[in-house]
């Protein structure tokens, strides 16, 4: 019996990949474990659902910074004997670098990426990263103070992204300038200006062994984009030239972990142009184990150090959707979230 | 008129004429006719082999059938079944 302990566990209408990833682990034949749901606020919506997770602990803020978050994991592990954590949220995720070898110290592994290679991929440095390793990504300006925009409207339309989280395509120079200084409000600055690429979207996901080396890899493009444009339907695909590039990107970054490629292949000029690199799974995930690759039972095989089970092969065309539904619960049952941080749906373990 | 048959060998054609591009993602609908052109492509034949082809099977002209063949096969190449 191991214990796995997951992060990112709001199903909303953005969702984050913990759920997905839990629903993979779970799903696997081979699986015999239990799932510890870690989240940032009481309400994440996997908390909620006894059929996803066994037991769950609220975690500090990770403005707390990670002595803090240490110091939690410590308090979990001695309750709950971790064996495994995958973090699933990028802004986590330089907190459970930072301590990932006390971690391991303390018997809980990680496939977590070095922090060279973690910055490496982060947004304001991937021009630099993709004329290193020879990859085409859209002309990005980096913006540190909103009086000093230097576009002009020849450069419309235009993306305007934050470091960590949103995206919002700009027509106008006002646009612009509105877009810049919304999303420094909620995330600071570097806020950045991207060259749109007119093409369809794809993205692809991986795990990499930390020596350079790609273990497996799901692709799929994007058929229905919600209005933050993210993917609400997807189709899996098998195409070279995407896998291509992951590989290198993988390669070059010696990345170690999940890793999601977001790519545009302009028609035009019939390539692909890199737009993200994202330091763990996507939302979209369980596309994988549904298309013969569960990355997810991969990834927690590497971190116990066990060889892989062999999976089947990628298969294209199997189509993917989110698809809301409820969840209920009794407020007694979920009490103890508010009021210790943690839950046991289990009588007895 | 031949057409590079190595990205049209993984189109899959399903029996109700849904196209389906493993590649590209790329999901498209095709006519009865249509279906039976791409089917032929496929096979590697050559523009002039499936006129004849249609010709014999369907009551329909010689430039009636080149000139939607020539359409048909410029949809194809929009949608990137063909280059």
């Amino acid at each position: 019996m191991i214990n796995v302990a997951v992060t990112g566990l709001n199903a909303c209408d953005s969702p984050a990949p913990g759920v997905p990833v839990i629903r993979c682990i779970k799903e696997h034949p081979n699986w015999g474990g239990r799932i510890i749901g870690l989240a940032y606020d009481a309400l994440e919506t996997g908390l909620l659902n006894p059929e996803i997770i066994d037991a769950g602990y609220l975690l500090p803020y990770v403005k707390d910074g990670h002595e803090a978050l240490l110091a939690r994991i410590k308090t979990i592990h001695q309750r709950e004997k971790i064996d495994v954590i995958i973090p699933n949220l990028d802004t986590e995720l330089p907190g459970f670098i930072a301590i990932r070898d006390t971690l391991a110290n303390m018997g809980i592994k990680t496939m977590l990426p070095e922090a060279d290679s973690f910055k490496k991929r982060m947004k304001a440095n991937l021009p630099v990263f993709c004329e290193n390793a020879e990859i085409k990504t859209p002309r990005t300006i980096n913006i540190d103070n909103p009086s000093e925009i230097k576009i002009s409207k020849d450069d419309l339309p235009i993306i305007v992204k934050g470091t960590y989280y949103e995206a919002y395509i700009a027509t106008t120079l006002d646009e612009a300038s509105y877009y810049v200084r919304n999303i420094a409000s909620r995330w600071g600055y570097p806020v950045l200006i991207q060259k749109k690429i007119e093409g369809e979207e794809y993205n692809s996901v991986a795990i990499g062994d930390g020596s350079g080396r790609t273990i497996a890899i799901a692709a799929m493009k994007k058929i229905v984009l919600t209005d933050k444009h993210k993917g609400w339907t997807c189709i899996s695909i098998e195409n070279k030239a995407l896998n291509n590039m992951t590989e290198k990107i993988i390669s070059n970054l010696q990345w170690r972990g999940a890793i999601e490629i977001e790519a545009i292949y302009s028609k035009k000029e019939h390539a692909f142009y890199l737009i993200e690199l994202n330091p763990r799974f996507p939302a979209w995930i369980y596309l994988s184990k549904a298309a013969g690759i569960n990355l997810p039972y991969l990834y927690l095989q590497l971190a116990l150090g066990i060889k892989p089970t062999k999976e089947d092969r990628h298969r294209a065309g199997v189509l993917f959707s989110n698809h809301t539904t409820n969840v209920v619960t009794d407020l007694s049952k979920i009490e103890s979230l508010f009021t210790s941080g943690e839950l046991r749906y289990e009588a007895s373990i | 008129m031949e057409i590079e048959a190595a990205h049209l060998a993984n189109i899959v054609i399903s029996k109700d004429g849904l196209v389906f591009d493993p590649v590209t993602g790329n999901i498209s609908t095709s006519n009865t006719v249509g279906t039976v052109i791409l089917r032929y492509l496929k096979d590697g034949k050559t523009t002039s082999e499936i006129k004849h082809e249609i010709m014999k099977t369907y009551d329909v002209k010689e430039p009636a059938i080149e000139k939607d063949m020539i359409d048909f096969i410029n949809q194809l190449s929009n949608c990137e079944i063909i280059e």
